[in-house]
């Protein structure tokens, strides 16, 4: 980007006009002149430009200026170029982020985009200090992959990912991420995953809701510090309750009984139940312990609350109620 | 080079779910420890918090001398190793491992020795310009290793590093960071849910379950004598045999009885069923797979050894064959010779090799012998 800007400045000196890089939308965002960086050019006036970057549709532009000024300083700039392209996708994500994304210009060049799937992660981190860094490993971890953006914003890192529908790849990139920032940056971060959307004005709805996920991670202490929001309805659901209505609803399922039969043992006999799809052998398998023992566990839920979570209905009934409990308030 | 000392640690997450009971345990300098039990029972808890990913709620930890429980992950002397990793994929392998130093700022000349060192430990010097692409899933794995040995640690935290890789690989990996840990003479924590990894690689290991230790050991030792039911099931695949008997003494003798059967017990095995009060009472008898025997050779030696079983499924496992079976309303696997004559199908005499028998109480599953 500096390289990029000096060479425009130069250029600028050379034939006295100001000279602009400008995305297809119409951002400028390198200019001679640094106050004209973030203003908007009306398509109309695209006429005094000239392609310089056809993969990521770069526009050169000389107000006033020749042809021969325009052909010859955008072969001075195109070798810059590529230098920039990542800072100015950067920018376009960062507006899309904010909601101040204004889309200008003649639609046929977001087309391409409008059709295309993208979901966003948010990355935060346990502290601060470790900000730039975590950046900077992220980047370079996805280096040359040309379907992730990864771009600082607020105090978050945000991954912006052209989607393929493969939730298990998504999942283990979080997993990569999350995994390289402990062993290489000694710290931890929490990582949020929202929906698929279609249309690149949809990726801040991806972002709000991985920052959501994040938020109700830890509202309810879920494990893992990896948060896909396509798998916390519940979680969203319960998180709009007030707190002495859920506490409330709970106690009715529960019937105080909570502290007594749902320790720690009995959680994990319900999280693992629950995640192998109320199967008796393989939850006893994994809990390595013996099926009449998980069986016993069940019962005594029955005979305390009502419930045999081995029915669906129950088991909701019950996977609720222990949500509502759950929540901490924050 | 350090050792590390954890005293009444304990874990409670927020939202009230105690990971971690009680965990004491002295590592050595040196010392190749590795953490194993199954899901959820507190390994990468453990692990975390002896690096400082993770507060610990109450106890001691100690790294040499150093009490670390406020001390910043990176000031503790330690490198992790983690099951998803991913190598920077313009950068050669010499820039892979140099990044986190150059993160945190190491003068280049330092960089550069330790970079070389390390390959050189690795068996990767030849590699150094290498782009992550034009390496084998190996190479990569010692990359990855690579990135940690930089660091130069007291004490190496590794959760479940081989997880990700393919069977083959992962065996070949085992004894690569067996062989390191040799070459190293550095500290190595290991966390693994698989109780085979744990066998072969650690000097010694920790079987946890629900949060809490239940036994210490080397691996043989384990394995010879598991303290409770649940170390006995988990440690050794197939999983060690339990059947339901009763100890009764007749004439002197000491059986084994169950469902109009019975076995007799050793002398030396009797006479601690006396000392401890089980006579008479209901126990878990424990036998292993490889001392059940379908042999001619075993049954002629030991006539009084045998029980009718039903076989269910045989399976040919190269050098052995395992044995499904049913024996007196009990599923029990046995490993024997390849050579066996069983069919599926079949009832054939069993031989219980008694002096290899283990008994647990059946209350409190801890071991009688
Ligand atoms: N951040 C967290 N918040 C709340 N509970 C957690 C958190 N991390 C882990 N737990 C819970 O603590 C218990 C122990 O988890 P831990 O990850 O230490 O187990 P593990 O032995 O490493 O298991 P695995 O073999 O599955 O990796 C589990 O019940 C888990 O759900
Ligand atoms: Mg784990």
């Amino acid at each position: 980007m500096k390289s990029l800007r000096s060479s425009v400045k130069k250029i600028s000196e050379v034939i006295k006009k100001d000279v602009d890089i400008l995305d297809s939308y119409g951002n400028i965002v390198c200019s001679s002149n640094a106050s004209r960086e973030g203003n908007f050019i009306e398509s109309a006036e695209f006429k005094n430009s000239m392609l310089i970057d056809p993969k990521y549709n770069f526009y050169m532009m000389i107000e006033g200026g020749s042809d021969k000024e325009i052909s010859l300083a955008s072969m001075i700039v195109q070798d810059k170029i590529y230098e920039g392209t990542a800072d100015n996708y950067q920018q376009f994500l960062i507006n899309i982020l904010k909601g101040s994304y204004m889309p200008i210009g003649s639609d046929e060049k977001i087309d391409g985009l409008k059709d295309k799937y993208f979901i966003a992660y948010c990355i935060k981190l346990l502290t601060s200090e470790h900000f730039d860094n975590a950046y900077s490993l992220i980047r370079n971890s996805f280096y040359g992959d040309s379907k992730k953006w990864v771009l600082p914003f607020e105090d978050k890192i945000v991954i912006v990912k052209e989607a393929d529908f493969e939730f298990d790849e998504v999942k283990s990139d979080a997993r990569m991420i999350k995994d390289m920032i402990n062993t290489e940056l000694y710290t931890d971060a929490s990582i949020g995953v929202g929906n698929i959307y279609k249309g690149f004005m949809n990726i801040k709805k991806s972002y709000d809701e991985a920052v959501e996920a994040v938020r109700l991670g830890d509202m309810f202490s879920l494990p893992g510090k990896i948060y896909v929001i396509n798998e916390m309805l519940i979680e969203r659901l319960v998180s709009f309750m007030p707190f002495a209505k859920a506490e409330e609803m709970a106690d009715g399922i529960l019937k105080g009984n909570s502290e007594d039969i749902f320790d720690d043992e009995m959680l994990r006999t319900i999280e693992v139940f629950y995640k192998n799809n109320l199967n008796i052998s393989d939850s006893s398998r994994i809990l390595y312990i013996h099926r009449n023992t998980l069986l016993y566990r069940l019962e005594k839920i029955q005979k305390a609350t009502g419930l045999d979570i081995r029915k669906f209905q129950d088991a909701v009934t019950l996977k609720i109620s222990l949500l509502l409990k759950s929540r901490r308030q924050i | 080079m350090a050792k590390v000392t954890l005293k009444h640690i304990y874990k409670t997450y927020p939202g009230n779910v105690t990971a971690v009971k009680d965990f004491n345990l002295e590592i050595d300098d040196k010392e190749f420890v590795v953490l194993v039990g199954p899901s959820g029972c507190g390994k990468s808890t453990t692990l975390r918090m002896i690096a400082g990913l993770e507060e610990v709620t109450s106890g001691e930890l100690y790294i040499g001398d150093r009490f670390v429980n406020d001390v910043a992950p990176k000031d503790r002397d330690i490198a992790m190793v983690f099951q998803n990793y991913a190598l920077y994929p313009h950068m050669t392998v010499y820039g892979n491992m140099a990044f986190g130093l150059k993160l945190r700022k190491t003068p280049k000349p330092e960089i550069d020795k330790r970079v070389k060192e390390a390959a050189k430990i690795l068996g990767i010097e030849h590699l150094l310009d290498r782009k992550p692409k034009a390496l084998s899933g190996g190479q990569r794995q010692r990359v990855a290793l690579g990135r940690a040995i930089v660091r130069e640690p007291k004490v190496f935290l590794m959760d479940e590093p081989l997880s990700n890789l393919d069977a083959k690989l992962r065996v070949q990996m085992r004894t690569e960071i067996a062989k390191l840990h040799k070459r190293l003479e550095t500290t190595f924590i290991y966390v693994t849910h698989d109780q085979t990894e744990a066998m072969t690689m650690g000097s010694r290991i920790v079987v946890m379950k629900d949060g809490v230790i239940k036994q210490v050991g080397s691996p043989q030792y384990v394995y010879d004598h598991p303290d409770n039911l649940f170390v006995a099931g988990f440690i050794g695949s197939p999983q060690m045999n339990f059947i339901n008997t009763r100890s009764v003494e007749k004439d002197g003798k000491m059986f084994a009885q169950f469902d109009g059967s019975s076995l007799p017990i050793p002398d030396d095995k009797a006479s601690i069923i006396r000392e401890k009060g089980y006579v008479g009472k209901d126990v878990v008898m424990g036998i292993r797979p490889e001392n059940l025997y379908d042999g001619e050779q075993f049954l002629k030696e030991h006539p009084d050894y045998i029980i009718d079983a039903k076989v269910e499924v045989t399976e040919l496992m190269g050098s052995e064959t395992y044995l499904y079976l049913n024996v007196v309303n009990t599923d029990m696997i046995a490993r024997v010779d390849s050579q066996s004559k069983s069919k599926t199908g079949e009832t054939i005499k069993l031989g219980f090799d008694m002096p290899k028998i283990h008994m647990f109480d059946k209350e409190t599953e801890l071991s009688i012998f």
